[in-house]
């Protein structure tokens, strides 16, 4: 007997079904079904998992969906071929664009027309004979009636009856399992999850939920015990009829970019010659003959693999971005290529480091080629929204990004289900679950939730959460990725809203109207790995914040400089960039602003461009776990010999001195040393990637370890590359993307060396950004004699600008109106408008013109931004109290006798104020007030910290600016502290941050007492005793940034 | 006037004590979300937590500690408990705020002597009762209360402390309007006393009012009545019986009279009685005779004396007692009732019916009279539960075959040579039906039902456990 499922949910049928695609598609291939068709509601997210599984399996899969119209009639429709997948993405799509994120609505109208190539599967809930007559009218000979048996209360009659009423209709029957899960064993998990969908507890579900297990994949035995045997050969009859695979799409890439005239390898090879001449006579140099080769070399790949379209398309977009004057750079494997750098995607000058090379695109592996393009992070929209333009949202749509349920989520939603209460889930969820989710104090944290391990709910609830871990639970947006095609792209895959909109009355209407809704993005309903395994290309559009930091910085300058400066206009390789790196006086500067790097700078001493490029990846989770660190500084620094197993291994590693530090090299000694195909080498990356989630790699380590020792590597030396390699894990970074990273590294160093009062006043204006707040980056600048000053209603813009003060011939920053807290935008924009076109008014006058709410004069007051001739912040929020909104007709006075007698400011006031207002304060350091106090108590600043030796005792006092608690630091906590010198970088070990927790976790001035440990100009203060000195600070709002 | 107030800071505490051990760490956090520490104790302030953390931080300094929502209701009736406990001290007392009562104390001076000496008597009275409060006497309501506002426990007895006193408080005291708040520490304005060196219009103009208003209050420079606590009434009545009742009628007519002053207090009230306890009572020593409970509010004595009667024939009176007491411990208003403009169905058939659910219950007890309800459930045995006689809840329900009988307990039904016989052999005719249902708690079950009918022709609903050793059992039985 052959039986083939063919209505059955995978999870991707979010909350319903309670199984993984591949799960299903698996056990059925185990149950020797003829095939099985996965069909989740309107959705075909989880088909290209279930595809490949299919092919592992060797089973045949059916893609279908099932869809519910607006008046109940449910439906499942299966593609007999292309046209009739085709036809069925596209009334996904239909009936995915008309609503909100998440939901689909269709009509009866919606299908009238038929959808031709589909098969229908109708299980009438009432049997209504017009039903089934519409039916057959408009899917002709398509129609068939399933027949469930799912063990419910007079199942057997009830099948009579279907079966009675299909051929009265003349409609054929077959049996269908209505599947949710692969086992019976997911039943509880199929009520959780139902439980949560509809946000009842389990208990308070009743007749929502399944009477039994039935729901699962049954065996063929079974099955023929519970239906009439022509049901079941329907089955066969049917999935007969469907012969459409996921191999047989096929992805047109958009000729746009192509002129009529010229063939597209022709045009791109025109392209790259031509900008690759521009490039080399700016530089006023010869194209080098080697870069003509591998340009040659490159071309032709392209060719060969037919990527050009790809190319062009990115190029387009680049084009684009540069003529409206975003900053733009491209990084990734293959735009680090001779052709990306002619074509402008990218900046990386192949003469500077050729080497990086070598991971271009392979024709073994077949990987589509990886461009990430980062964009100023205020104009990404702007690109995005010209790819729209140019494409249309039928053709260019996002990635989706599969949001799956993590260890919190699980427990949340879990706990819930079961009845557990708020708070003891809140208490339990309190310390990170990654630090003892199925370790060996789990039953000490349930306890201390208040929750007995014990108990049943206890056992369920961790049973459950175990399995859900991993389930998608939504679809949503990847942070860029593009997929752009040259047929309309519903004809692949079917395409969804991102956006929630509000409930309106009339929304309803406004569905039925088949209007798509045209606001917000689209997503198809595939992510990048189902994109990469089906090669489908996709353009990453990235944001990235210090672009517009660059680009602002570069704008200030040549309006400084009253001619244009561009980023080609930095020289290279300034030594006095690399001397302030070495100092790790890198407050702002991209990537090597953290804790982390700044502690590694004075050890690695960059000295050049491609020390930044290992700079950047070094400090990394995956080379410092894999324990790449601290050889590679000690052959740096010339303490242990350079040595290399090979000389095969020699020039994978020669240019980081023996020790892997990029992904790239780790999968060259995998190519070089253990004769890894290529095509296995990037199996090994993807493989290593994912380990931590589903382990077993034994496999690969086998292979590796056999084709090492075959090659002649003794065991201790493979033993040592594999554990480096799952030490890189996820966490390797490749040189590709480390490479275009360092220019953006060198160029802000640059403009932070020799032109900090631009820099300044460009990272204000992209906050939120970065690793500091914008206090920290102003007392930077003035450490760095950078003069700034205070929002002032008569002279600053919104943003920061920079103030040319001629007498001193010394440039000043003058914070903006947006650093003051509580003043609206709007406010502010109309209020400048009124003081271009009234310059002569008085602050008063201004302030009544410009009519704004007492909500932004006294946001405006409390900053001391009204600058009044004579009088304080306080004089100044008296005055904007005494003025109501205007009255439209009379212009408000106010009266004359409003001035009152206010108690004059302090110092400290005033920078208590200035904390709260702008943030930061401009005058006194918090901590030069309190000197007196903090010398009593025998501490010293962090400017003498510096002069003292190694391993010497001492007091030290700070604000906490900076909290540091890394997942992987087994409870260390860094912390940096920050006084009127400068900053103080404190270690806790967990005995101390155990003792001392509460101080730890809550001062906002901090007394620390510990040894230095000074290695190459880094001093960090390794804590013994801390104390918590925040009452001499008042009411200071200051605050720290910390980070998990 | 002399006032005193007292501010029960700890009562979102207090209200919890009574629970926790004297080891334990407790904290009481604000309901809604971003719950936040609103008190703790002094154990739990010992390792740091303070006022104002959030929930995170706290758990994370210490997990080990026990936290309770804010439960204002509960603070609400004990504030109130508190104020009638007050009555004892002074007969006029105010609810002054969330957690404040004002006493004016200098009536009761002739008795207490001094303040100091009344303030020291409630303490030690609060302190048996397990409560503490911050107490401020001053000359106006206002200005004993923010004195208890500010923590400052003062006597101010005269017009010159006052004015010195109260003006150096914050001026924030005066307004709990945290833009005010915010705009007066802004200016820098900390003290009454330099708030009313303003000019007093520009005060007005931006500030409004009220600020300078319970200035003048809190000063006695304008009146400022206060709203008298009075406490909930009691519908309680009794009667002497100098001579000895052992018979039920007799009781009757003893206590004819004070349940009319019963049934009158309630009319004037508009109430109903739902519950009313007869205690006896015999040199202050109480006993319960007996309670009747009602379906629905009533007034109607005749009806409540019945119930009376019917309770009384059941029990044995004992005769040594002084006097009866008639209290109605619940009572409800009386429900207005829609008439229909039509007569078409007689009103008095369903007073008839609750009257009657009334006579079985106080003849038979509570529990002998109920309704079925059906539950959503796929067990069989949690498909339908007991409620109130005439609280009938109807549910969506879906189509299941079920038999009409249902055993109290499923029965184990025997197996003779692998058939199963119920006087005799069954034979299946349907099934099966599969149900698995409520491993979330402790009743699971995996069953397969079938129907099955034996050779007399009944009709059983038998099922077999999906799990070894799979045993069998009668569950029902359709005819």
């Amino acid at each position: 007997m052959e039986y083939a499922e063919l209505h059955c949910v995978s999870n991707f049928t979010f909350l319903r079904g309670a199984s993984h695609p591949e799960e299903l598609v698996q056990f059925a291939a185990k149950l020797k079904y003829e095939s099985i068709a996965i069909t989740d509601e309107c959705s075909l997210a989880g088909i290209v998992r279930a595809h490949i599984a299919a092919k592992k399996y060797q089973i045949k899969l059916i893609v279908g969906s099932e869809i519910t119209l607006s008046d109940g009639l449910s439906l499942v429709l299966l593609a007999k071929n292309k046209t009739g997948y085709e036809n069925l993405s596209k009334l996904i799509t239909h009936g995915r664009r008309k609503t909100h994120k998440g939901q689909y609505y269709l009509t009866r109208n919606d299908i009238a027309q038929g959808i031709p190539d589909c098969i229908v599967l109708w299980h009438p809930k009432i049997l209504n004979q017009k039903d089934g007559v519409w039916l057959s009218e408009i899917f002709p000979n398509m129609v068939w009636v399933s027949v469930r048996n799912l063990a419910n209360s007079r199942a057997k009659n009830q099948i009579n009856k279907l079966i009675r009423f299909a051929n009265k209709l003349s409609l054929p029957c077959l049996a269908t399992g209505n599947v949710h899960m692969h086992t019976r064993e997911r039943r509880h998990l199929q009520d959780t999850v139902t439980a949560i969908r509809l946000g009842l507890p389990l208990s308070d579900l009743g007749y929502h939920l399944n009477q039994n297990g039935e729901h699962h994949l049954r065996c063929i035995k079974y099955i023929a015990s519970i239906y009439p045997q022509s049901l079941i050969k329907e089955t066969i009859n049917v999935s007969k009829l469907c012969n459409f695979s996921i191999d047989e799409l096929q992805y047109k890439y958009p000729n746009e970019a192509i002129p009529n005239q010229r063939g597209t390898a022709d045009h791109l090879s025109h392209l790259t010659k031509k900008g690759l001449k521009d490039r080399f006579k700016k530089l006023n140099k010869n194209i080098p003959k080697n870069i003509i080769e591998i340009m040659n070399h490159e071309i032709s790949l392209i060719r060969e693999l037919r990527y050009e379209h790809y190319f062009l398309t990115v190029y387009d977009i680049v084009k684009f971005a540069k003529e409206k004057g975003i900053l733009c750079q491209g990084r990734g494997s293959a735009a680090n290529s001779v052709v990306c750098f002619a074509l402008g995607i990218t900046e990386v000058d192949p003469t500077r480091s050729q080497l990086l090379f070598e991971r271009f695109i392979s024709k073994e592996r077949k990987e589509p080629p990886d461009i990430d393009i980062d964009f100023e992070h205020n104009r990404r929209e702007e690109v995005i929204q010209y790819i729209y333009q140019k494409y249309g949202k039928e053709r260019a749509a996002l990635t989706a990004a599969v949001v799956t349920y993590r260890i919190k989520s699980a427990i949340r939603d879990v706990g819930r289900a079961l009845k557990i209460k708020n708070h003891k889930i809140d208490k339990l969820l309190s310390v990170n679950p990654h630090l003892w989710w199925e370790k060996s104090d789990t039953n000490k944290h349930l306890q201390l939730s208040g929750l007995d391990p014990e108990s049943l709910t206890t056992k369920n609830l961790i049973k459950i959460v175990k399995s859900l871990i991993g389930f998608p639970r939504h679809l949503s947006q990847h942070v860029g990725g593009f997929v752009i095609s040259q047929e309309p792209l519903h004809m692949l895959v079917p395409i969804e809203n991102t956006i929630v909109l509000e409930k309106k009355k009339d929304n309803k209407k406004e569905v039925e109207n088949s209007q798509y809704l045209e606001v917000g993005r689209t997503i198809i309903q595939w992510d990048k790995n189902d994109l990469d395994a089906l090669n489908i290309l996709k353009i990453d559009i990235l944001a990235l914040g210090i672009l517009s930091v660059i680009t602002e910085s570069l704008n200030l300058i040549s309006q400084k400089k009253n001619k244009s400066f561009k980023l080609t206009d930095i020289p290279p390789e300034d030594p006095k960039v690399y001397e302030m790196i070495k100092r790790a006086d890198t407050v702002g500067v991209f990537q090597v602003e953290s804790r982390a790097q700044m502690s590694m700078l004075p050890r690695l001493r960059p000295n050049n461009f491609y020390d930044l490029v290992i700079q950047i990846a070094i400090v990394r989770p995956g080379p410092i776990q894999g324990g790449m660190v601290h050889p590679y500084l000690k052959r740096r620094q010339g303490v242990d010999p350079i040595t290399y197993p090979s000389l095969a291994i020699k020039n994978v590693l020669e240019r980081t001195l023996g020790v892997p530090i990029f992904q790239e090299q780790i999968m060259q000694i995998a190519i070089t040393a253990a004769g890894f195909s290529p095509g296995e080498a990037d199996q090994l990356r993807r493989s290593i990637s994912g380990w931590r989630s589903k382990g077993n790699l034994s496999q690969l380590r086998k292979r590796l370890i056999k084709g090492m020792y075959d090659r002649g590597y003794d065991q201790n030396f493979s033993n040592q590359v594999f554990n480096q390699i799952l030490g890189f894990g996820e966490y390797g970074f490749p040189e590709s993307h480390a490479a275009s990273f360092a220019l953006l590294v060198y160029a802000s160093a640059w403009l932070k060396c020799h032109e900090p009062a631009s820099f300044l006043v460009a990272l204000l204006n992209s906050q939120p950004m970065g690793f500091y707040a914008p206090a920290q980056l102003i007392q930077d600048a003035q450490r760095h004699n950078v003069n700034v000053k205070p929002p002032n209603l008569l002279l600053s813009n919104w943003d920061c600008s920079l103030e040319s003060n001629k007498r001193q011939q010394k440039t000043t920053v003058r914070l903006g109106l947006r650093m003051i807290k509580g003043l609206s935008k709007s406010g502010a924009q109309h209020l400048l408008k009124i003081r271009k076109e009234k310059k002569t008014l008085s602050h008063k006058e201004l302030l009544i013109a410009a009519r704004l709410s007492s909500k932004d004069m006294k946001a405006l007051a409390q900053a001391d931004a009204l600058s009044l001739p004579d009088g304080n912040r306080r004089s100044a929020l008296w005055l904007v109290s005494g003025i109501k909104n205007p009255i439209p007709i009379f212009e408000n006075q106010p009266s004359e006798d409003d001035k009152a007698e206010l108690p004059e400011l302090t110092e400290g006031e005033n920078i208590v104020a200035d904390y709260e207002t702008i943030g930061t304060s401009l005058r006194n350091h918090p901590l030069k007030l309190l000197r007196n106090d903090l010398v009593a108590l025998r501490t010293i600043t962090a400017s003498h910290i510096k002069t003292n030796p190694n391993g010497k005792i001492v007091r030290t006092s700070g604000i906490v600016i900076n909290r540091q608690r890394p997942s992987s630091g087994k409870g260390v906590i860094f912390i940096t502290l920050e006084d009127e010198t400068g900053l103080i970088n404190v270690i806790f070990w967990p005995k101390i941050v155990q003792r001392y927790q509460r101080t730890i976790l809550t001062s906002k001035l901090m007394l620390v007492e510990g040894f230095t440990q000074k290695e190459s100009e880094v001093i960090n203060i390794i804590a013994r005793h801390t104390e918590d000195h925040s009452a001499l600070l008042g009411n200071l709002n200051s605050k720290s940034r910390d980070f998990h | 006037m002399i006032w005193l107030c007292l501010k029960f800071n700890n009562l979102p505490l207090e209200i919890f004590s009574h629970k926790a051990k004297n080891s334990a760490r407790v904290a009481v956090i604000t309901d809604g979300k971003n719950s936040k520490v609103l008190a703790c104790n002094k154990k739990a302030e010992s390792i740091g937590v303070k006022i104002g953390m959030s929930l995170p931080l706290l758990y994370e300094l210490t997990p080990e500690i026990r936290i309770h929502k804010r439960q204002r209701s509960k603070e609400i009736a004990k504030l109130r408990e508190l104020a009638r406990w007050s009555l004892k001290f002074t007969s006029q007392v105010t609810v002054s705020s969330p957690d404040s009562l004002l006493l004016e104390i200098g009536g009761s001076l002739k008795i207490f002597k001094t303040i100091q000496k009344i303030i020291q008597k409630i303490k030690n009275d609060l302190k048996k009762i397990g409560y503490t409060a911050t107490m401020s006497v001053g000359p106006t309501p206002l200005s004993a209360q923010y004195f208890a506002e500010c923590r400052l426990e003062i006597i101010i007895q005269t017009q010159r402390e006052l004015s010195r006193t109260l003006g150096r408080l914050p001026a924030s005291t005066l307004e709990e309007n945290p833009k005010s708040s915010l705009l007066l520490s802004q200016i820098g304005i900390s003290s009454i006393q330099q708030l009313r060196g303003l000019p007093r219009k520009e005060v007005i103009h931006r500030f409004g009012n009220k600020l300078l208003a319970n200035s003048d209050k809190a000063l006695g420079r304008t009146p400022d009545p206060q709203k008298n606590f009075i406490p909930k009434k009691k519908f309680i009545t009794s009667i002497d019986t100098p001579y000895s009742i052992r018979d039920s009628e007799k009781f009757l007519t003893a206590i004819n009279k004070p349940l009319e002053q019963l049934i009158l207090k309630l009319s004037i009230q508009e109430r109903g009685l739902i519950t009313l306890e007869i205690t006896t009572k015999k040199h202050d020593k109480k006993t319960l005779i007996t309670h009747i409970s009602t379906n629905q509010p009533t007034r109607d004595q005749q009806y409540i004396t019945s119930l009376i009667r019917e309770k009384l024939n059941q029990i044995k009176i004992k005769p040594s007692f002084e006097s009866i007491i008639l209290e109605a411990t619940e009572i409800s208003n009386l429900m207005a009732q829609n008439k229909s403009m039509f007569s078409v169905s007689d009103p008095s058939k369903e007073k008839k019916q609750t009257e009657i659910i009334d006579i079985i219950r106080t003849r038979l007890g509570e529990e002998s009279l109920y309704s079925l309800c059906e539950y959503q459930d796929f067990r069989p045995e949690l498909a339908w539960g007991q409620v109130e006689p005439g609280n009938t809840i109807s549910r969506k329900s879906i189509d299941l075959l079920r038999p009409f009988w249902l055993l109290p307990q499923p029965q184990h039904i025997r197996n003779y040579s692998k058939k199963l016989w119920i006087n005799g052999e069954l034979s299946i005719i349907d099934g099966p039906e599969t149900i698995e249902s409520g491993w979330w708690d402790n009743r699971e079950i995996k069953r397969d039902y079938f129907i099955a009918r034996n050779p007399g022709g009944a009709k059983f609903w038998i099922y077999q456990e999906r799990h070894e050793p799979k045993n069998w059992y009668l569950h029902g039985i359709f005819s």
